[in-house]
């Protein structure tokens, strides 16, 4: 049965860092950055690489 | 020979090859080259041998623009001038900070190959006795970032203590100590005849006559002397349009801090002169478009870097982290004719007006500095050395920036004090030609860091020295045999 749950909640992960790094990879697209600004993610300050933040949220490193 | 007016008054004195205000680092390294070679030199400083609060009430100035360091702690009116305050780190410029055009809308008039040939000299000059590190690509870094060499003088030479000997000993060499050059008389076709000289008084102690002069008083007493010249001469000294405009410094900022992994190769040094340096290459200036950079670092603890990017990242991105690092940068400015030295409403005790100084970052200089960060961030990932935070300030692009006068080195960087006398190919693009000689006055020369064009990230005295070494050349090959 699929939990009514979004995946950030079930995994226990800040919904405003979440939105934070899609923020800032989508505006360094919008502003036109190059592909090489786009490899990275911007959480709190931290540059991070997609597979940081990606993690946590789509396998179980920080689930339960 | 020196002779001190606040102790003698000078004799009658012979017509000198060369009259050089200014016994800094340009001025003595002038003076020592040309009297060597058989000149007949005159050296005037506004100081005495050791710095004294009389004399430094004269550099006291307005900072009208973005936070600095008062004027009169940047700056030091004594013999050897701010050298007494050096910090010794050199570096040349890169030939690509002379000939790019996008920073200023037109290169240097000279290139790398007019500075080069006196860079082993300009060694000699600085006391230059240690490097650290080496020019080499960095893995990972994709051709943007490389690792450099640097250079140091160690103790940093002072130079008037280092050639207070030969300054007095040298035949043909007259040192004026507290002797403060004040207005010059031009003849008919615009030659400056001679120099007048006031003592601690006030008063005009003589006439420096000569074929020859060099205004060397730092960039920011070089500019307001020549703006006092211009008031009392209806703005036919130096360019008016020109004059003042493009001050730089160089960017000082602590931007971010770091984690570095278990097998990282990279490691933050106990002291800043310990390190490894590394800087932008060509390659990525030419691709971004922004100010040369240089990185260091400084060791912190690392936990409470751990305690917030665990609450950000993957289990896996901070489970092997060894060790953290605080990022600094050296970064150049883009030119800014808003950037400017100006005459203040105060007066110094001579009833001359003093320096005021608006010193602006635009736009430019704080992209320079978030690109900077993301560059080392995108490194640290690719290399898989670690992960960085930048500081907030630097990434939501706020300017002007504050703070970093509190910085421990921030007396150094306010020190490098650049441009507003800026050398042009053609007279209506500057203040000085290639040859730093002011344009419209034949005889006129500008000693130190205010002809830049552009700054790159280097510390300005080593290439100051290189062309100080290279007026000299100019000059002795003008005065013939």
């Amino acid at each position: 049965m699929k939990s009514s749950q979004p995946a950030h909640r079930r995994h226990g992960i800040d919904r405003r860092s979440l939105i934070a790094a899609s923020i800032a990879v989508l505006a360094a697209r919008q502003v036109g950055a190059t592909a090489a600004e786009t490899e990275i993610v911007i959480v709190d300050g931290w540059i991070l690489s997609p597979a940081d933040v990606a993690a946590p949220v789509f396998g179980s490193v920080r689930a339960g | 020979m020196i002779v001190d007016l606040a102790e003698n008054s000078a004799d009658t004195l012979p017509d000198f090859d060369v009259c050089i205000a200014g016994a800094g680092v340009a001025g003595i390294t002038i003076a020592l080259q040309l009297a060597a070679r058989g000149r007949k030199v005159a050296l005037l400083e506004a100081g005495g041998r050791d710095g004294s609060a009389a004399s430094q009430d004269f550099y006291r100035g307005q900072n009208t623009g973005v936070e600095n360091l008062p004027l009169d702690q940047t700056r030091l009116r004594q013999l050897g001038g701010s050298s007494n305050h050096w910090g010794g780190w050199c570096r040349p410029l890169d030939a690509y900070d002379l000939t790019r055009t996008d920073l200023n809308g037109a290169g240097w008039p000279i290139g790398i190959a007019d500075l080069a040939p006196y860079g082993k000299k300009a060694g000699d000059v600085l006391g230059i006795n240690a490097a650290s590190g080496a020019d080499l690509p960095l893995n990972g870094a994709e051709g943007n970032l490389q690792s450099i060499r640097m250079f140091f003088s160690r103790p940093p030479a002072h130079l008037g203590d280092r050639f207070y000997d030969a300054l007095e000993t040298t035949p043909n060499l007259s040192l004026f100590l507290n002797a403060a050059v004040a207005a010059p008389d031009f003849d008919a076709s615009g030659r400056v005849m001679s120099l007048s000289v006031r003592a601690p008084g006030g008063g005009i102690a003589f006439q420096c006559r000569a074929r020859y002069f060099v205004l060397a008083l730092g960039t920011v007493e070089n500019t307001r002397m020549l703006l006092l010249w211009n008031r009392d001469n209806g703005d036919r000294v130096a360019n008016p349009q020109h004059l003042g405009r493009r001050y730089m410094q160089h960017l000082h900022q602590e931007i971010g801090q770091f984690v570095l992994f278990d097998d990282a190769a990279l490691a933050p040094a106990a002291s800043a002169d310990e390190q490894a340096f590394m800087a932008s290459t060509e390659t990525y200036l030419k691709q971004a478009g922004v100010g040369a950079f240089r990185l260091y670092s400084t060791e912190m603890a690392c936990a409470p870097l751990v305690d917030q990017l665990s609450g950000i990242a993957s289990a896996a991105a901070c489970s092997s982290i060894r060790t953290g690092g605080r990022l600094f940068i050296t970064a150049e400015q883009a030119p800014n004719d808003a950037s400017r030295i100006t005459l203040g409403a105060d007066v110094d005790a001579f009833g001359q007006p003093r320096a005021q100084l608006d010193w602006r970052i635009d736009k430019r200089d704080i992209d320079t500095l978030r690109q900077s960060a993301m560059e080392f961030g995108r490194y640290l990932i690719r290399a898989k050395l670690g992960r960085l935070k930048v500081n907030p300030a630097i990434l939501d692009g706020d300017a002007p920036l504050t703070g970093w006068t509190q910085l421990p080195s921030a007396p150094g960087a306010a020190g490098h004090q650049m441009g507003g006398l800026r050398m042009s190919a053609t007279a209506d693009d500057g203040v000085t030609d290639r040859d730093c000689r002011l344009w419209g006055v034949d005889n006129l020369y500008i000693g130190g860091s205010g002809v830049f064009r552009t700054s790159g990230h280097a510390n300005p005295t080593f290439t100051l020295t290189q062309l100080a070494l290279r007026i000299a050349d100019k000059l002795h090959e003008r005065l013939g045999t």
